[in-house]
């Protein structure tokens, strides 16, 4: 385990929350989707994070983070009533993505913050790094 | 005669393999089901050193999907590590420092 | 007639001064032996102090470095000390008699 090991596993997390902050503006591009190719309105995304590992000898070691499938929310979707909407069904209702806009939006500062706690980490392992290149000097 | 900096480096890989812990709960931090876990450090004897334990918190949550990582406690810890280890760099460096003093002074 | 010469006397009687004998002030030797007695317990309480650190059974950052800042300007001072010990003997052996 050297210093590296430290960065590359905080290079996993920013990977990790930037994926994530695609996956929130899809979401978000998408509030308004009401037509996508699998027909019926768009599905809110979510990303499946898990811990990654390295095997080494004898063993594996946490060796970050990783996202291993995209899922999609279940919750219904909202009815809106809207007859003039092509969409709309007989009774003039149209199904909206379960999309919460606000919600993704505090998701977003979620993933903001966990991103800059990554790169702390980076900049401290860093600052380690050359605490131990002074030594002799 | 490295006694004391044989100490101080088997130190300097406790604080390493530290911030290797810290990285990977931070890392980890929205990862469902994900348990944080913590070094402690041990002290063995003849030669003395110091070894890393790493134990898992299994017992709190402090999420609704199974986390337990409190990143605001992670980033104490971590800048504690990181004042710990150049603390440590140092010292080795003024031990370094006094052995070639005594020995230029010959 | 003549007189038989006298037998030399001895100009002085009196002993000259030992180098060894105390002259009231401490002895140059001791006084040595304090300071590098205190030098080396300067150096290795510097090196317990970093010891504790590294152990965990202090984190006295302050405490610890300052005493190894000690240690370190000790060991200066005595490198200092020798150099004008080994001078000073010098200029004795050079001295003309």
């Amino acid at each position: 385990m050297s210093l590296f090991t430290a960065m590359n596993i905080s290079s996993s997390g920013m990977t990790a929350q930037q994926f994530r902050v695609d996956i929130i503006s899809n979401n978000i591009a998408n509030a308004n989707t009401t037509q996508t190719p699998e027909g019926g309105p768009y599905r809110r995304e979510i990303p499946i994070f898990a811990e990654r590992f390295k095997s080494a000898m004898g063993g594996s070691s946490p060796y970050g983070v990783e996202v291993v499938k995209i899922a999609q929310d279940k919750a219904p979707f909202q009815e809106i009533y809207d007859p003039s909407n092509p969409n709309a069904n007989k009774n003039g209702y149209v199904e909206m993505p379960n999309v919460n806009v606000l919600r993704e939006m505090v998701d977003m500062i979620d993933a903001q913050r966990t991103y800059e706690a990554n790169a702390t980490v980076i900049s401290d392992v860093k600052t380690m790094a050359s605490a131990a290149l002074q030594i002799g000097k | 005669m490295f006694n004391g900096v044989d100490l101080i480096q088997s130190a300097m890989g406790v604080s390493s393999v530290t911030a290797n812990v810290i990285a990977n709960n931070v890392a980890n931090a929205d990862t469902p089901n994900f348990k944080a876990s913590y070094v402690i450090q041990r002290v063995e004897e003849n030669p003395k050193k110091v070894v890393p334990d790493i134990v898992t918190d299994n017992s709190t949550s402090i999420s609704n999907d199974g986390n337990n990582v409190d990143v605001n406690q992670q980033m104490a810890l971590l800048a504690q590590n990181t004042i710990r280890y150049q603390t440590l760099a140092l010292l080795a460096s003024m031990s370094f420092k006094r052995y070639a003093d005594v020995l230029r002074s010959s | 007639m003549v007189n038989p010469i006298n037998p030399i006397t001895p100009i002085s009687t009196g002993t000259a001064p030992s180098l060894n004998s105390n002259q009231g002030g401490p002895d140059f030797k001791k006084i040595l032996e304090n300071a590098i007695d205190k030098v080396n317990s300067t150096v290795q309480n510097a090196e317990q102090m970093s010891q504790d650190f590294a152990t965990g059974k202090t984190s006295d950052i302050q405490g610890v470095l300052i005493a190894a800042e000690k240690a370190d300007i000790m060991l200066q001072l005595t490198d200092e000390v020798r150099n004008k010990i080994v001078s000073a003997y010098q200029d004795i052996m050079r001295m003309q008699i």
